[in-house]
């Protein structure tokens, strides 16, 4: 097992859970968001949201929604 | 289709055959599969389309319809498996994508949102796809704005909304970062084009630790040159997995804080 970070390949996803707790889904597609949507659903987390293109992934954090937008 | 539309569709298309259609003037033969910066030929390749609810509270839910193929090679792009290996995508068929725009519409999409990678590296595909799709559909084009000056004329007329995401504020962090030493210079003249024809949102992410040099630079050109603009600062960096130049933290609290009040202080038009 290689001990670099693992690179993302087509058609993987990814998903870090940091030593805060929160949840970060990296570039989420619609599968993911619903996941995501379902974690809030039970409490799980209180924010799920992503944003487009190059530069940008999503979370599904365990803090509110006004703490990042 | 209007004669218009089919000259700009033939004019993009004729551009492919000695690719000059970003600033990388590649003057590759896409059309003949010759691989330029983009790594791209003359096909469209879209690997994602989907009904996002969290864009800009303005465009949401969004459909986003994702383009393989990027000239740009942000350290920190997190759809980078897509644009490294654009041809492993498959051409994307034009009837199938108008489907889903109705498809998408018919759930409650409030506009088409071109993305990528960068959508204008596949110039002829997207004029294609604009060219079917009605009058009453919204069209959001979600650029880095790095590109030649030919495809702002060519997109005049076809473009409502100009998502334009003005990554870095200087030119070293555009090269170690984007790898694009002219990027900043080069999205700050598009950005004010399509000021002219399209409604205009401009984002910028937070980058932690790039607040002097990036985040600053970026709020003082919004402010002297485009003070009314809309800005969506966006917070949710993700550090990539093996970073040599991008920050390796996320962004805190503080940091996101701090921008957005360094934004209002300059009486920028913060949106969410």
């Amino acid at each position: 097992m290689s001990t670099g970070p693992h690179i993302r390949r087509q058609g993987e996803f990814e998903l870090r859970v940091l030593k805060d707790g929160r949840l970060v889904m990296v570039a989420p597609d619609e599968t993911l968001l619903e996941i995501a949507k379902a974690f809030d659903d039970i409490g799980a987390v209180s924010e799920a949201h992503r944003e487009g293109q190059h530069a940008e992934a999503g979370r599904a954090e365990r803090r509110p929604a006004s703490d990042h937008r | 289709m209007s004669s218009e539309v089919e000259n700009a569709i033939e004019f993009a298309s004729r551009h492919l055959r000695e690719c000059r259609l970003c600033p990388r003037d590649c003057r590759v033969n896409r059309a003949a599969g010759e691989l330029g910066y983009c790594r791209l030929d003359d096909k469209t390749r879209c690997f994602r389309e989907m009904l996002h609810p969290a864009e800009e509270a303005e465009l949401s839910p969004s459909h986003q319809v994702y383009f393989a193929g990027c000239n740009l090679r942000c350290e920190f792009c997190t759809v980078a498996e897509w644009n490294d290996q654009p041809l492993a995508v498959g051409e994307t068929d034009l009837d199938w994508l108008l489907g889903r725009i109705e498809h998408r519409r018919r759930q409650g999409a409030r506009n088409v949102n071109l993305l990528g990678g960068e959508p204008t590296v596949s110039l002829p595909g997207v004029l294609r796809l604009l060219s079917h799709v009605g009058s009453e559909t919204r069209i959001v084009l979600n650029s880095n704005m790095y590109y030649d000056i030919c495809v702002d004329a060519l997109l005049r007329g076809h473009i409502d909304i100009c998502l334009a995401d003005l990554k870095c504020g200087n030119q070293r962090c555009a090269k170690a970062m984007l790898d694009a030493s002219d990027y900043v210079d080069v999205a700050r003249r598009n950005i004010r084009l399509a000021g002219e024809h399209s409604r205009l949102i401009v984002r910028h992410l937070i980058l932690p630790g790039h607040a002097d040099c990036c985040l600053r630079p970026t709020l003082r050109w919004l402010a002297a040159e485009m003070p009314g603009v809309k800005l969506s600062l966006r917070t949710n960096y993700v550090p990539p997995a093996k970073a040599t130049a991008a920050p390796r933290a996320y962004a805190t609290d503080g940091d996101i804080s701090a921008a957005m009040n360094e934004a209002r202080d300059l009486g920028l038009r913060l949106i969410i």
